[in-house]
């Protein structure tokens, strides 16, 4: 299992009527054929190039400041050695490159219990708040013209994406965690 | 002009990071100090690693594998008395220094899954595995037992990452 090795970007439609998910791996168990694959690098290489000004506003996920403060008890409750302090969660940069992906047009999902590779639940970080500026994109990245804006529901993302949606107090964490099967794909 | 060995430099040169060998040297520090330096490390690492993903379109035919321009899913520091060094995720190194190797074959065959329960993790993949190795390949007068580490960091995100069952069966108190 290559992947667990890296931390992937992976990016998969989320309807035939529209929209986009991005999915950061953070070193989870994905299939070899998934992981092989080179238009997930290459959806990433156009995003990367896009310019600026396309740029869209985004919204970080309602259930951020709970997942957050899941991962904040986890290290305040490990011993980082005599003398040393344990380290404060940096919010800005964890959101940073997920709000990155969102202000594209992409839901931004990342793996939510990053110490276990075989853990297949992910949370919602960032969204976009769809403009005008999302048809140029996916013109831009996909080719895709006469597209229209994807519903901003998390609960209809899911469901239209084919994943369970549920509320999981589970290692820790709490928030709207998505369980992605990668097997289907 | 772009060419193979144009990428490949490029590639090293993020690479040296934490070094495609695991980066170890002479030299004491707290670890406090290497951590704050793992975290430097890790923003440079980020920032040149987006810029090669930016490029994948023109670069990846001169790639040696398709995830040259991945992010490396966690990073960590370690010290001796003598050497500090680090470690990353990436790759099952094909030898161990026999004082590692012999405490990573507790856990299963290097390179396959562990049989330690509670863990889906490779033996010998993690960056605590490699930062060691480095360290004991260095320091022949120390031992696992004597060997401390940082917090081990997640580079896309800083987070820091919880050592898994097979890095604390082996380096146990001192992660």
């Amino acid at each position: 299992m290559i992947s667990l090795d890296y931390d992937l970007d992976l990016f998969y439609p989320l309807s035939a009527d529209g929209g986009y998910l991005h999915l950061a791996t953070a070193g989870g168990a994905v299939p070899d054929s998934i992981f092989k694959e080179v238009r997930h690098r290459r959806i990433r290489s156009k995003i990367r190039a896009l310019p600026d000004e396309l740029r869209m506003s985004t919204a970080l996920s309602p259930n951020l400041d709970r997942i957050i403060e899941g991962k904040r008890r986890k290290m305040a409750d490990r011993n980082f050695g005599e003398g040393v302090d344990s380290p404060d969660f940096d919010q800005e940069a964890y959101v940073r490159d997920f709000v990155n992906y969102a202000s594209f047009g992409f839901y931004s999902f990342d793996r939510t219990d990053v110490s276990n590779p075989n853990g297949s639940g992910y949370h919602l970080v960032a969204y976009p708040v769809f403009d005008s500026k999302y048809f140029k994109i996916c013109e831009l990245l996909f080719g895709e013209r006469n597209v229209k804006y994807p519903s901003p529901k998390l609960v209809d993302i899911c469901s239209t994406f084919g994943l369970d949606f549920y509320w999981a107090d589970g290692g820790g964490f709490v928030g709207g965690v998505i369980e992605v099967d990668f097997s289907d794909y | 002009m772009i060419n193979k060995k144009v990428v490949a430099n490029r590639i090293n040169s993020i690479n040296n990071a934490f070094d495609g060998v695991h980066y170890s040297e002479l030299g004491r520090r707290s670890l406090d100090s290497i951590y704050k330096k793992l975290r430097y490390k890790s923003v440079v690492y980020v920032k040149d690693l987006m810029a090669m993903q930016k490029d994948f379109l023109v670069l990846h035919k001169f790639f040696r594998k398709i995830s040259d321009g991945d992010y490396v899913a966690c990073v960590i520091g370690a010290k001796t008395k003598k050497y500090h060094g680090f470690g990353t995720s990436h790759v099952v190194l094909s030898k161990y220094h026999p004082k590692l190797l012999s405490c990573l074959q507790t856990l299963g065959k290097v390179g396959s899954a562990s049989k330690f329960s509670g863990t889906g993790n490779i033996v010998g993949k993690c960056a605590e595995a490699k930062a060691a190795n480095g360290l004991l390949s260095l320091d022949a007068s120390s031992d696992i037992n004597d060997i401390k580490f940082t917090a081990a960091i997640r580079p896309r995100t800083m987070e820091v990452i919880s050592p898994c069952p097979n890095c604390v069966q082996i380096f146990g108190a001192n992660l």
